[in-house]
């Protein structure tokens, strides 16, 4: 039998090390374990028992210890009794008087008896627990900074300059990804592998200026991918001073959508004060076209008196009569003009040979009291509206008859060109829309025009020749711009005079 | 000094108007001799053969084509030969800012084109009338500047 | 460079007419605007190359007597105007005793030659001298209005724009950009 209690070398020794040894004798009934004797308890488990040994030793489990029972600790050494040299190692918290203590433990057998070092591990418990929460912690907010990343579209970065080396954040290898750059690319480069040579030289610059109170900010670059898709980019950094070295930390952020608004913006207030301009100066043409005829009718009444004779009295009653009618379709004309763009439009596929013949139809008497021949040759089909596109030609056709030369018979050739040129660039109208348009010509042999005139006609109420008596209203050219307007198209015309007029419509080829 | 005949132009290109203005002259009891052009064009290329009887006064529709009534005033005013002559401004009514332009330009006269043949024998008998104080005295023509 | 210039028409055209007289070695008399007395009768041809002379410059002989007349009566408007002294309805007699006619006849006369009547006449010069003075001189209307004689600064508005269809500011506006076009 062993013999522990003389203070010998050991005890002595075990006293001041932090390991704590216990010796545990079975307690038999019927063969089976029932229960443990306290045979040995080493000195230094005073300070968790508060009591002198003395008065546990040799005391049964059930009685001084009994949580054995309900923490396994019954279990784990009967395992070890079944089984020589079988060592488990466990832990275990022991709650002594609210002292909850946590010990790291080794049960084998020795001899019949179970030996069970122990040692505490209540701050490495407490440790472990805090690591855990911090661990935890940190992946919570990893979690929403990969979302927020997301959500807004950056990415960062941190690059130790000496060392080369990068870490990225989720989002940054998402950008990596989405413009195919390799992990050796973005690991050896880092943000540079986004950059164009000369974007590269300047961010270079602006790294070799650094100082630590300087941020990079609003460095704006653009990424161009394979499928020639554009995004921007905001870059900004700053420097961190680290035992390595300086640190750049960096977010990049695709602004390509607020690019994009920013410029769809500037262009759409363009187009609205261009509009606004157009409007005005319509408002005031129209205003003094329509007043004219208005004062003229005013000034006829005036006129009119019982001194004169029936004769000249029925004459200024005729001249009220027709500049009435005269301004019944001025405002007839520009109310249709200004409802051209009030109105939705339903393009469909068009013939435009069946249109010019219907246009012909249509100015069957005036072509055929002039003389005139129409010459068609092989017109496409176009998309577009059929009433718009008719009453462009018939504008056009009535323009040639009107202007043509009075000792000549007035022949008018319409005809197509195949037309190919990415951007139109006509009398400074840029027009960016499909890639090739058809080019169709008008061409009469009528008076012409002083070509420096030419982009005069298309303005509403603009006439070129002093026709008084003329038909029309002097608002057909514009009304024909607008309708080629909105067929995606432009219109131009080339003129000299006496030797006629070409008028050139080119409308966007179908897609 | 004999009473001068005063010798007046009109460009205008609407015919109804050159007639009413005709018919105004025709009435009003001054001494007048009246010519008249469709427009700006034709009235220069006539104004400017040498040797020609220049008229005091020209009146000018705003609204031509081809050339309308300030590309004419312009071009009158860079003209030293026709210095000496009063050009009034006569249209459809205008814009405030229009009239001060036509006058900074160097127009004498503005006259709003009146909707009444009493009201436009009365302007234009009013425009003669000053025009001829400043033509026949030594008022000073540059600051001849009168609205009607 | 530009030069702004200001002049007085009347010592210029005393100064022209004496320069050409001189030439011709006439005595003469200056009696005031517009009348030149000589001490003896001049020769015909004299006359001519008097003519001839004083044409270059814009200025020719009044001969018809009516024409004199109504040249007296302008001139006295002009004079009086210049002269600060105040123009008011005393004026008809001042013209008639000056002239020796009876104000109506002198009325007719003048209506007849100049379409225009004395009173008018009257305003159109003042207002011209108005006109003058803002541009030229650079006075306030409220200086103008004491020099000319007008009892306030509206009364003189009142008279400028039913003379000339402009507000005295919106006359002196268009000047001033007449003359930044050059």
């Amino acid at each position: 039998m062993l013999d522990f209690n003389n203070h010998s070398f050991l005890n002595e020794v075990l006293k001041y090390s932090e390991g704590m040894i216990s010796f545990f004798k079975p307690v038999y009934t019927k063969d089976r374990i029932t229960d443990y004797e306290l045979y040995f308890l080493s000195e230094n488990f005073k300070k968790y028992i508060h009591l002198e040994i003395d008065l546990i030793l040799h005391k049964k489990l059930s009685e001084v210890f009994p949580v054995i029972f309900q923490n396994g600790m019954f279990e784990i050494f009967n395992s070890c009794m079944n089984k020589a040299d079988f060592e488990i190692n466990f832990e275990r918290r022991i709650d002594f008087y609210k002292n909850k203590v946590w010990f790291e433990n080794k049960a084998i057998k020795y001899n019949e008896y179970i030996l069970l070092s122990s040692k505490e591990i209540t701050r490495l418990k407490s440790a472990e627990t805090k690591l855990k929460q911090v661990l935890k912690d940190v992946e919570y907010n990893n979690t929403i900074l990969n979302d927020s990343e997301s959500i807004s579209k950056t990415g960062s970065f941190r690059w130790n300059l000496k060392k080369n080396s990068w870490q990225f954040s989720k989002n940054m290898i998402a950008f990596f990804d989405q413009f195919q750059v390799t992990a050796k690319q973005y690991n050896n480069l880092g943000v540079f592998s986004l950059l164009n040579d000369t974007d590269k030289e300047k961010l270079t610059t602006e790294i070799e200026n650094f100082n630590y109170y300087k941020k990079i900010e609003n460095f704006n670059f653009i990424v161009i991918n394979k499928l020639k898709t554009t995004t921007y980019f905001s870059l900004r950094a700053g420097f961190s001073p680290s035992k390595t070295g300086p640190i750049l930390l960096g977010v990049i952020k695709d602004i390509t959508e607020i690019t994009n608004n920013a410029l769809l913006l500037k262009s759409k207030n363009s187009e609205l004060i261009k509009s606004n301009e157009e409007l005005a100066s319509f408002n005031q043409v129209v205003s003094h076209d329509l007043q004219e005829p208005l004062r003229k009718i005013q000034m006829f009444i005036s006129r009119i008196n019982s001194e004169n004779s029936e004769e000249k009295n029925k004459n200024y009653l005729n001249k009220i009569a027709d500049t009435s009618n005269k301004m019944q379709q001025l405002i007839k004309s520009i109310l249709h003009y200004a409802s051209l763009d009030a109105n939705e439009h339903k393009f469909v596929e068009l013939d435009l040979t069946t249109i010019i013949n219907d246009t012909i139809d249509d100015l069957d008497q005036q072509i055929e009291d002039v003389h005139a021949k129409v010459e068609v040759k092989n017109l496409p089909f176009v998309n577009g509206e059929y009433h718009l596109l008719k009453q462009l030609f018939n504008n056009l056709l009535s323009n040639a008859i009107k202007y043509r030369k009075t000792n000549k018979d007035l022949i008018i050739s319409i005809e197509n060109e195949y037309f190919l040129e990415d951007t139109l660039n006509i009398n400074n109208k840029i027009c960016l829309s499909s890639k090739d348009y058809h080019k169709i010509s008008i061409n009469d042999n009528g008076i012409g025009f002083e070509q420096q005139f030419a982009p005069k006609i298309f303005k509403v109420f603009q006439r070129l020749h002093n026709f008084s008596e003329s038909k029309g209203t002097g608002i057909g050219l514009a009304i024909a711009e607008k309708v080629i307007k909105i067929h995606q198209g432009l219109i131009d015309v080339s003129s000299h005079p006496n030797q006629g007029t070409s008028f050139y419509l080119y409308l966007p080829k179908n897609a | 000094m004999v009473r001068d005949t005063l010798h007046i132009v009109l460009v205008d290109d609407d015919e109804d108007d050159r007639d009413f203005f005709r018919e105004a002259i025709e009435e009003i009891d001054m001494d007048t001799t009246l010519s008249m052009f469709v427009n700006g064009q034709e009235f220069l290329d006539h104004i400017t053969i040498p040797n020609q009887k220049l008229p005091q006064i020209v009146f000018l529709d705003l609204n031509m084509p081809i050339k309308n009534g300030l590309e004419c005033l312009k071009e009158i005013k860079e003209n030293n030969l026709l210095e000496k002559l009063s050009v009034a401004i006569y249209s459809t009514s205008s814009s405030e800012e229009d009239i001060e332009r036509t006058f900074v330009l160097g127009a004498n006269v503005y006259i709003n084109k009146p909707n009444s043949f009493k009201k436009l024998k009365k302007a234009v008998e009013e425009v003669l009338k000053v025009n001829w104080q400043y033509h026949t005295s030594n008022l000073n023509k540059e600051n001849f500047l009168l609205r009607v | 460079m530009k030069l702004y210039l200001k002049y007085d028409i009347n010592k210029t055209f005393k100064s022209v007419l004496e320069e050409q007289l001189n030439k011709l070695e006439i005595s003469y008399q200056i009696n005031g605007l517009g009348e030149v007395e000589f001490v003896e009768s001049i020769s015909i041809e004299k006359m001519k190359e008097l003519t001839t002379l004083l044409s270059i410059y814009g200025i020719s002989i009044v001969n018809d007597h009516k024409t004199q007349m109504v040249q007296k009566i302008k001139d006295l408007i002009t004079e009086a105007i210049n002269s600060n002294e105040k123009v008011t309805t005393n004026f008809s007699t001042y013209i008639a005793e000056n002239l020796g006619y009876s104000y109506a006849y002198l009325s007719s006369l003048f209506s007849k030659t100049t379409y225009t009547s004395i009173e008018n006449y009257i305003i159109i010069t003042k207002v011209d001298k108005v006109k003058e003075l803002i541009t030229a001189q650079h006075l306030t209307l409220t200086e103008v209005a004491h020099q000319l004689g007008y009892s306030s600064v509206a009364h003189l508005s009142g008279q400028f724009k039913k003379t000339t269809g402009l507000t005295p500011t919106l006359f002196q506006k268009i000047i001033k950009q007449r003359k930044k076009l050059g």
